[in-house]
C-alpha cells in the first residue's frame, strides 16, 4: 500500500495562526479627545431637546391626601398648602398669583359606589386655574408614593386564567392568588377578581372638570368631559374577559364588599365585566417603583379652555395608615412623552463633562506632550519603575 | 492510512467506548489466497482485559489515534510497546510508562494473524496453576467460562441508564448546582423567578447529553467484521467480532482494528515477527495446535507474562510471551507514517484551574521537524583499545607520543588502516562488529533510535548492517554478508543502563556483546583488561566536550557456559511471575569479566536555538533548573554552550558521600552565601550530583537545598535518575508558590513532566513517550519561547480578562437587583423578567467573554517576542490579582449603582409614555436590562484589545441579537404562555 503521507502541519489559515485581520484599537490623545468634545457636542444639545421637550409639558399635581381632614368644609374653599402642589404651566407669568388660586374643600356624600354602607364618605373639591388654553390630549392621572406595588408577594398575587374569564377552580388558585383566594367566612366562596392587586384597587372616583369662571373672570359652568377609555395598554384589554363563574359561586374581594349588597354579588349587582374596565387594568398593570402615577381617563379631542376649575373626588382609598400619599395629577405630553426634566438633565451634564474633561486632557496634552511608543518608559528600561523586577 | 491529523493533541477523558469518530481508515484489501506465503499471521485473545469491559473512564480508548507511531515497534523495547495504564503510585520500575495517551500498538505495515485468547477458568483437565489460565489454539475451548468476544463496552443497559446517567450528571459540581437552584425556584414562595428558567434549560442540556450518550452507547462494536481463521475451509473469512472465540486466529490488515485481545503470531513486517513466524498460510496455521498459558485477566495494560506452546514440526516448543507480543483490543493496526507534526497547544495553567483553550499555532520551522532524524547525535568518536579516534581531527591534536604516552586523536581514516594492521586490528573489528549487531535498530525504519547513531558510525566504516530476521543479523563487512545468529538479547532498561547480545558468529563461535553506560561496565569487567586505563581517560575527555558515551565490551562464551545459561535464561523469560527480575537476573549471570574494548562518543547537537531560548526565558525571569542524566562534565558543558551558566556565575559543585556530608555542605554554603557583601553581583551557579541529590532529596535536608538553588540563578543537577526528576519537580511544587513548567524529550522524563503544574513534552529525538504525556508536546526546545512568552502570555492575560469580565458583568447586572430591594420592601422581586435574566450569561453577554478569551492579544505576538520581560507580568500577577479583582468589583458595582439610579430617574412616578399611557414594571425592566447590557457590551468593547471580525459578531452582535430578541420574544412570548410578566 502507497504510504500515504498527510502532512500535519497546521493548517496556514488566518485563524489558526492568530493572524485575523484585526482592528487593535489604541486610545492616544489624537482619538480620545476628539471623542469627549463629539460626545459632548451631541450630548449636550440632545439634553436641551429633551429638557425643551419636557418643560412644554403643562403638568399640575395637587396632594390631595389630607382633604378630608384639613380642608375647610363645602363649599368654602381653602388654599392647598403650597408643599402639596407641583405645577408647571409654561406660560405663567406670575406663579404666586397662580398657587393662590389652587382651593380644596370637602364634604360628606353618599356615593353611588358605597350605596350599601350606612356612612357616607368625603368628596373632595379641588379648585385650579388653568391659566392658557390646554390642547389635547390632555390626561389626568393619580399618583401613589409609598404603595409597594413592586412587593414580590403582591404583584404575583392574580389569576390570569380567572381574569380571562374561565371559571377557575378555587384550589387552582390558592397559589396563584394566596392569600386572597377565597372569602374568609365559612362559605368559602371563590373571590373575584382574587388576588391582592385586585383588592387594593384605587377606589377613588375622581370627576369631569367642571369651568366655573372663564379666563376674563365672567362666570361659567361648563363641563370638560374626561373619560376612563383607552386608558390602559392595548394589549391588557385582551387579557380580560367577562367572567363564566355565576355570580352565587362568587364573592367580592374583601374592599369591595361597600359596594355590593351585603359584601356578595347578586343577579342586580352583578361581578364587573373587566374587559371594559380599563381602570381595573391599569392598576393590574403593576408599578416597578413605590412612588407610581397611574392613567385615570383622558380626553383625547377637546382642548381645555383658560379658566378656573373644579374638580371633585371622592376620597375612599385610605394611604395615611401605611404613610403614603395620593396626587391628581392633570397633564398633558409631548412628543417625547410626559413631563421629565432628568433625562434631558442628564444628558446635558454628561455633555458638558466631555466637553470639560476634553478640554482639559486637551491642555494637558499641549503642555506636556507624551510620544506614543517611547521605549524608554517601559519599566526594565527605566530604573525608576524597576522595582519589584529580578 | 488514515489521517487523523486534525486530532493530535492529547486527548482525555473520554467515554470508554471504542468508536473513532475520527477513523477514516481504508483497508487495503490484499489477496487471501492461501499460497500467499507473505501473509503472515498473529492471534487473537477476546476480551480479558477488565479495562475494556467495564465502565471506567480512566481509560483512553482512542488507541487509533496515533500521533506517532514509530515508538510500537513490537518485539522492541518493552517498555515502548505502546500499552497504557493510568498511574498514581509509580514506582522506578515503572517508570517509562506514560499516562493518558493514545497510542497505536503497531506492528507495521501489511497484515498480520493473531490469537485469540479470553478470560477462562482454569479446566478440570488442564495443566493450570493457580494465576494461570490455559487457551488451546485452534480448537473451541469448551471448558471455559467465557468464550464469547461479545463485551459490553456499553455503559448502560436499559435498566440502569437512567440511575447510572444521572448519577454521573449530578457528580458534576455545575449540574448538582443547577439542579438545587432549579429545585428552589420550584418553592413558589422562595423563588421570584420563572419556575421553569433553569429546570428547563437542564433539562435540555441533559436531554442532549442523554441522547449523546445512548448513541454513543448504542453503536456497538460488537457488529465489526474481522477477518478469522476457518479451519474447516482452510481460509479467513469475515465474521463479527461477537463471533470471534477464544483461540480463534485472525487476521488484521492495515487500519483495522483489533477485534479482541490478541497474541502476535506473526506478521508482514520483518520486524515484527517472533518465533511463530513459519505460520505463514492458514493451511498450515489450521492445523496448528498448542495452547497458550497466560496470565488471569488483570487491570494492568502494561505488563503480560505468558507462554505460547506449540507443536511444531520439530516437536514441542515453547515461547514466551510478553506485553510486545500483546495486543489489546480496540487498537488500531496501522501502517505509519514519519511526517512528525508540530503541537502547540496552548494550554498554560493559571493560577486559577479554570479553563483550557487550545489553539494550534504558528511554526514557520516546521519542515525542519521532519529532518529531526538528521540531526540525530553523530558518531563522532571512539576510544578503542586505548586509541582516540575522531572522524576529524584537527592538526593540533593529531595523535603523537607524549613521555611515552600516546595523546591526542586518530582520524577514522587510520581506524580502517588499523583493522588490518595495527596489533589491536581485532579488538577493532570485533567493536565494529559489536556496534553492528548489538542494537534493536531495524534497518527498514528511519526512527530515531539512539542506537542508530552507532550504527551508522560503524557503517560509516563499513560494518553496514543489512538485515534483522527473528534469529540473526546480516552485517555486511567490507562488502562481504556475514549472518551472525542472535541466540538472546538482553534488553537496555533503565536499571540495567547496558544492553547484551549473545551470538553465534559466522565461525560458530558464541559471544557476549555488551554495551552500557561507563559505571555499570566498568564494574562487570574481568581483571585482564589492558586498555582501561586510557579508555577511562578519553571517556573523562569526551564527557567534558559534551559528547555522550558509551562503554563497549565482549566475552567469549563458552559452548557450555551458553547451555547452562541458556536454560536459566529461557526459564527466566517463560516464568508468569516477575519476569522482567528474572531476566534481569539472568543476565547479570553472565554479563561479567568482560572484555572491555572501548567507547563511543556521540555528539548530541543541541536543537537550534536552545542557548538563545534560554538565554530569553532567563531574561523574562524564568528560573530554569537542568535535570540530565549526564555525567557532570558533559552536563556543565551543556550549560555553557547553551549560555545556562557562564564563566562569571561561581560554581557550586556538590559532591558529597552521605547524608551528614551533604547537609553540612549545604548548610555552610548557605551560610556563605548569605554572608557575601552584595550577593547580587556574583550569581552563582548549583552543580549536583544524583547521589547526592539523593541525600538532599531527604526529609530533612530538603529545604536547605532547595534554600541554596532558589539563590542561584542556575541548577544542574546530574546523573539524575527519573524519579529523582520527579521529586526534585514534587520539591519545588510543595516549597515554592511557583508555577512550574517541566520539559524533557526522553521517556525517562516522563515522570518529572507528570508532576509539573505545566508539562512539556518534546517530541522527536527519544520518541514520543514525553510527549504523549504532557500538556503540550512541541517538536522543538526552541518553541518553548513562543510557547511560554507568546501563547503563555496571552493565554493568561486572556484567561485574566475573561475571568474578570465574567465576574464584572455579572456583578453589574445582579447589583441592580440589590439596589432595587431597597425599594420593593426587601420582598425579593425581581427587576426583569425571568428568562430574560436566564438568557443574559447564556445568549447576550456569553460571547464577548469568548471571543476575547480566544483572540485577544494584548501586545503583539512580535512584541513579546522581542520584549520576554513583558513576561514577568504574568509572574507578578499583573492582570490578575486581588486588587484587579475588587478593583473590577468596584467598577461593576458602580456602573450598576449609576444604571440604577439613573433608570428610577427616569421612569420616577412612571414614565408618561407619549400616548399617555404608562411605562409598567417590566417596561422599566427591560429598559434597565437593555442598559445593563450595554454598559457591560461597551465594557467587553473597552477592554478588547483587538477587534477580529468575531469581535464585532460578539459585541454589536450580541446587542443588536437583544434587540432583535426583546421583539420577537416580547410578540410571541405571551402567546406561549412561556411568560407571565411580558403578558401584554
Amino acid at each position: 500500500m502507497a504510504p500515504e503521507t498527510k502532512s500535519r502541519e497546521p493548517a496556514n489559515t488566518a485563524f489558526k495562526q492568530q493572524r485575523l485581520k484585526a482592528w487593535q484599537p489604541i486610545l492616544t490623545p489624537k482619538t480620545v479627545l476628539p471623542t469627549f468634545f463629539i460626545v459632548g457636542v451631541i450630548f449636550a444639545p440632545l439634553g436641551g431637546l429633551l429638557l425643551w421637550a419636557s418643560n412644554s409639558v403643562t403638568e399640575l399635581s395637587i396632594d390631595y391626601t389630607y382633604c378630608d381632614s384639613r380642608a375647610s368644609n363645602f363649599p368654602n374653599y381653602t388654599n392647598v398648602p403650597s408643599e402639596f402642589i407641583s405645577a408647571t404651566f409654561p406660560q405663567v407669568s406670575s406663579p404666586q398669583q397662580y398657587m393662590s388660586d389652587i382651593k380644596w374643600s370637602r364634604e360628606v356624600v353618599a356615593t353611588e359606589e358605597f350605596k350599601y354602607t350606612n356612612s357616607g364618605v368625603w368628596r373632595c373639591h379641588l379648585q385650579f386655574r388653568v391659566p392658557s388654553e390646554l390642547k389635547p390630549p390632555l390626561f389626568i392621572y393619580y399618583r401613589l408614593t409609598n404603595f409597594y406595588q413592586n412587593h414580590r408577594s403582591y404583584v404575583k398575587s392574580f389569576n390570569a386564567n380567572q381574569l380571562k374569564g374561565l371559571a377557575v377552580p378555587a384550589d387552582q388558585l390558592k397559589t396563584s392568588c394566596n392569600p386572597m383566594a377565597v372569602s374568609n367566612d365559612n362559605s368559602s366562596k371563590i373571590i373575584y377578581p382574587c388576588g391582592l392587586i385586585a383588592n387594593s384597587i384605587f377606589n377613588d372616583t375622581i370627576s369631569n372638570l367642571t369651568l366655573t369662571q372663564n379666563a376674563d373672570g365672567s362666570k361659567a359652568n361648563d363641563t370638560y368631559v374626561l373619560v376612563s377609555k383607552g386608558i390602559s395598554w392595548p394589549s391588557d384589554r385582551q387579557k380580560y374577559g367577562p367572567t363564566s363563574y355565576t355570580p352565587d359561586q362568587i364573592v367580592p374581594p374583601p374592599d369591595w364588599a361597600n359596594a355590593y349588597p351585603n359584601g356578595t354579588y347578586t343577579a342586580d349587582s352583578p361581578p364587573p365585566d373587566l374587559s371594559t374596565d380599563e381602570l381595573f387594568q391599569v392598576w393590574m398593570r403593576t408599578a416597578g417603583l413605590p412612588d407610581f402615577r397611574k392613567l385615570y381617563s383622558r380626553n383625547d379631542t377637546t382642548a381645555l379652555q383658560a379658566g378656573l376649575y373644579d374638580v371633585s373626588i371622592d376620597y375612599r382609598f385610605p394611604v395615611t395608615r401605611y404613610g403614603g400619599t395620593k396626587a391628581f395629577v392633570l397633564s398633558t405630553v409631548s412628543f417625547l412623552g410626559g413631563k421629565n426634566s432628568f433625562l434631558g438633565l442628564a444628558y446635558i451634564a454628561v455633555g458638558i463633562a466631555c466637553v470639560v474633561l476634553g478640554a482639559i486632557f486637551t491642555a494637558r496634552h499641549l503642555y506636556k506632550p507624551r510620544k506614543l511608543g517611547d521605549h524608554t518608559y517601559l519599566s526594565w528600561n527605566n530604573p525608576q519603575g524597576h522595582t519589584n523586577g529580578n | 492510512m488514515s489521517g487523523t491529523s486534525g486530532n493530535n493533541f492529547p486527548q482525555r477523558q473520554y467515554p470508554s467506548n471504542l468508536i473513532d469518530p475520527f477513523d477514516d481508515s481504508e483497508t487495503v484489501e490484499t489477496s487471501q489466497s492461501t499460497d500467499n506465503l507473505s501473509v503472515p499471521q498473529a492471534a487473537a485473545i477476546p476480551s480479558f482485559r477488565p479495562y475494556f469491559s467495564s465502565d471506567n473512564t480512566s481509560f483512553d480508548p482512542y488507541f487509533n489515534d496515533s500521533t506517532e507511531d514509530d515508538e510500537e515497534q513490537v518485539p522492541l523495547y518493552s517498555e515502548s510497546s505502546g500499552l497504557t495504564r493510568q498511574i498514581t503510585n509509580m514506582s522506578e520500575a515503572n517508570l517509562p510508562l506514560t499516562d493518558n495517551i493514545s497510542p497505536t500498538a503497531s506492528v507495521g505495515i501489511g497484515e498480520h494473524t493473531f490469537l485469540g485468547k479470553t478470560e477462562m477458568s482454569s479446566g478440570d483437565d488442564n495443566p493450570t496453576s493457580g494465576g494461570e489460565r490455559i487457551i488451546y489454539i485452534n480448537k473451541p475451548n469448551t471448558q471455559q467460562k467465557f468464550l464469547h468476544n461479545r463485551i459490553s463496552t456499553t455503559k448502560y443497559n436499559f435498566f440502569t441508564f437512567l440511575p447510572k446517567f444521572l448519577y454521573e450528571q449530578f457528580s458534576k459540581y455545575a449540574n448538582m448546582f443547577f439542579l438545587f437552584t432549579a429545585c428552589i425556584q420550584q418553592i413558589p414562595y422562595v423563588s421570584p423567578t420563572n419556575p421553569f428558567t433553569t429546570l428547563g434549560t437542564l433539562i435540555v442540556v441533559l436531554t442532549a447529553t442523554a441522547f449523546k450518550e445512548i448513541l454513543e452507547d448504542y453503536v456497538s462494536v460488537n457488529q465489526r467484521k474481522c477477518k478469522y481463521l476457518d479451519i474447516a475451509a482452510e481460509a479467513f473469512i469475515l465474521k463479527e467480532w461477537n463471533q470471534v472465540n477464544v483461540g480463534d486466529i485472525v487476521r488484521v490488515e492495515s487500519g483495522e482494528f483489533f477485534p479482541a485481545d490478541l497474541i502476535l503470531l506473526s506478521s508482514s513486517e520483518p520486524e515484527a515477527t517472533n518465533d511463530t513466524a513459519y505460520l505463514t498460510n492458514p493451511s498450515k496455521t489450521s492445523s496448528l495446535t498448542g495452547y497458550i498459558k497466560s496470565e488471569t485477566p488483570n487491570n494492568s495494560l502494561y505488563t503480560y507474562d505468558g507462554l505460547l506452546e506449540m507443536d511444531g514440526q520439530d516437536g514441542r516448543k515453547r515461547v514466551p510471551l510478553d506485553p510486545t507480543q500483546l495486543l489489546l483490543r480496540g487498537a488500531q493496526l496501522r501502517n505509519t507514517s514519519w511526517v512528525y507534526v508540530v503541537k502547540f497547544q496552548q494550554a498554560l495553567l493559571i493560577n486559577d484551574d479554570l479553563d483550557m483553550y487550545y489553539e494550534k499555532t504558528d511554526t514557520p520551522a516546521l519542515c525542519r521537524t521532519s529532518s529531526l532524524v538528521e540531526e540525530l547525535g553523530q558518531f563522532k568518536q571512539c576510544s578503542i583499545a586505548g586509541l582516540a579516534y575522531a572522524d576529524n581531527v584537527e592538526e593540533a591534536k593529531r595523535a603523537r607520543i607524549v613521555d611515552g604516552v600516546e595523546v591526542g586523536f586518530h582520524d577514522f581514516k587510520q581506524l580502517r588502516e588499523n583493522i588490518r594492521n595495527h596489533p589491536t586490528g581485532n579488538v577493532i573489528n570485533e567493536f565494529l562488529s559489536l556496534l553492528s549487531i548489538c542494537h534493536t535498530v531495524i534497518p527498514e525504519r528511519k526512527d530515531d533510535n539512539p542506537a542508530r547513531a552507532l550504527v551508522k558510525g560503524a557503517s560509516l566504516l563499513d560494518y553496514v548492517f543489512t538485515t534483522r530476521r527473528p534469529k540473526s543479523v546480516n552485517v555486511r563487512i567490507n562488502g562481504v554478508d556475514y549472518e551472525y545468529e542472535i541466540l538472546s538479547i538482553c534488553e537496555f532498561n533503565s536499571t540495567r543502563k547496558r544492553m547484551s547480545t549473545v551470538v553465534r558468529g559466522p565461525d560458530g563461535k558464541i559471544t557476549l556483546y555488551c554495551k552500557g553506560a561507563d559505571t555499570v561496565i566498568l564494574e562487570r569487567l574481568s581483571d585482564d583488561n589492558p586498555f582501561v586505563e586510557q579508555t577511562l581517560q578519553h571517556l573523562e575527555e569526551y564527557a567534558t566536550e559534551g559528547l555522550r558515551t558509551l562503554c563497549i565490551a565482549m566475552r567469549e562464551v563458552s559452548e557450555e557456559e551458553y547451555r547452562v545459561w541458556s536454560t536459566v535464561y529461557e526459564k527466566a523469560s517463560t516464568t508468569l511471575v516477575n519476569r522482567s527480575e528474572e531476566l534481569d537476573k539472568a543476565a547479570e549471570m553472565i554479563e561479567k569479566n568482560l572484555f572491555l574494548l572501548g567507547a563511543t562518543a556521540i555528539e548530541d547537537k543541541l536543537q537550534d536555538g536552545v542557548p538563545e531560548t534560554i538565554h530569553t526565558l532567563q531574561q523574562a525571569g524564568i528560573k530554569i533548573w537542568v535535570l540530565t542524566g549526564d555525567r557532570q562534565e558533559t552536563a556543565i558543558n551543556i550549560g555553557l554552550s547553551c549560555k545556562l551558566i557562564n564563566e562569571e556565575m561561581s560554581l557550586i559543585t556538590v559532591n558529597e558521600e552521605s547524608h551528614w556530608e551533604t547537609k553540612e555542605f549545604l548548610e555552610k554554603r548557605i551560610h556563605s552565601v548569605k554572608g557575601r557583601v552584595n550577593p547580587e553581583t556574583e550569581p552563582l551557579a548549583l552543580v549536583i550530583d544524583g547521589r547526592t541529590l539523593g541525600f538532599a532529596l531527604e526529609k530533612e535536608i530538603e529545604g536547605t537545598f532547595l534554600e541554596l538553588a532558589t539563590m542561584c540563578k542556575a541548577v544542574i543537577c546530574c546523573r539524575v535518575s527519573p524519579l529523582q526528576k520527579a521529586l526534585v519537580v514534587k520539591l519545588v511544587k510543595r516549597h515554592l508558590k511557583a508555577i512550574l513548567l517541566a520539559i524533557g524529550d526522553g521517556a525517562n522524563d516522563v515522570p518529572m513532566i507528570q508532576a509539573a503544574h505545566v508539562g512539556v513534552g518534546i517530541s522527536g529525538l527519544e520518541g514520543m513517550q514525553a510527549a504523549r504525556s504532557a500538556d503540550v508536546s512541541i517538536s522543538q526546545f526552541r518553541y518553548l519561547k513562543k510557547l511560554l512568552l507568546v501563547h503563555g502570555a496571552w493565554s493568561y492575560q486572556r484567561l485574566s480578562k475573561l475571568i474578570l469580565y465574567s465576574f464584572y458583568k455579572n456583578i453589574t447586572l445582579y447589583m441592580t437587583q440589590f439596589w432595587y430591594a431597597f425599594q420593593n420592601g426587601f420582598s425579593g422581586q425581581v427587576i426583569y423578567e425571568s428568562w430574560t435574566i436566564t438568557y443574559y450569561n447564556v445568549l447576550f453577554t456569553v460571547l464577548p467573554p469568548i471571543v476575547m478569551g480566544v483572540f485577544d492579544q494584548y501586545v503583539s505576538a512580535r512584541m513579546l517576542d522581542r520584549y520576554p520581560q513583558l513576561y514577568s507580568l504574568g509572574q507578578k500577577s499583573e492582570f490578575f490579582n486581588v486588587k484587579n479583582f475588587w478593583g473590577w468589583a468596584l467598577n461593576a458595582f458602580f456602573h450598576s449603582l449609576i444604571l440604577y439610579l439613573l433608570s428610577i430617574y427616569v421612569f420616577q412616578y412612571g414614565l408618561v409614555l407619549t400616548d399617555g399611557q404608562l411605562a409598567d414594571h417590566w417596561f422599566w425592566g427591560t429598559a434597565l436590562y437593555t442598559a445593563v447590557l450595554a454598559t457591560v457590551l461597551g465594557k467587553a468593547a473597552l477592554i478588547t484589545d483587538l477587534w477580529t471580525k468575531y469581535t464585532y459578531i460578539a459585541i454589536p452582535g450580541s446587542f443588536i441579537f437583544w434587540m432583535v430578541f426583546i421583539f420577537v420574544y416580547g410578540m410571541v412570548a405571551p402567546r406561549f404562555k412561556v411568560s407571565e410578566e411580558y403578558d401584554g
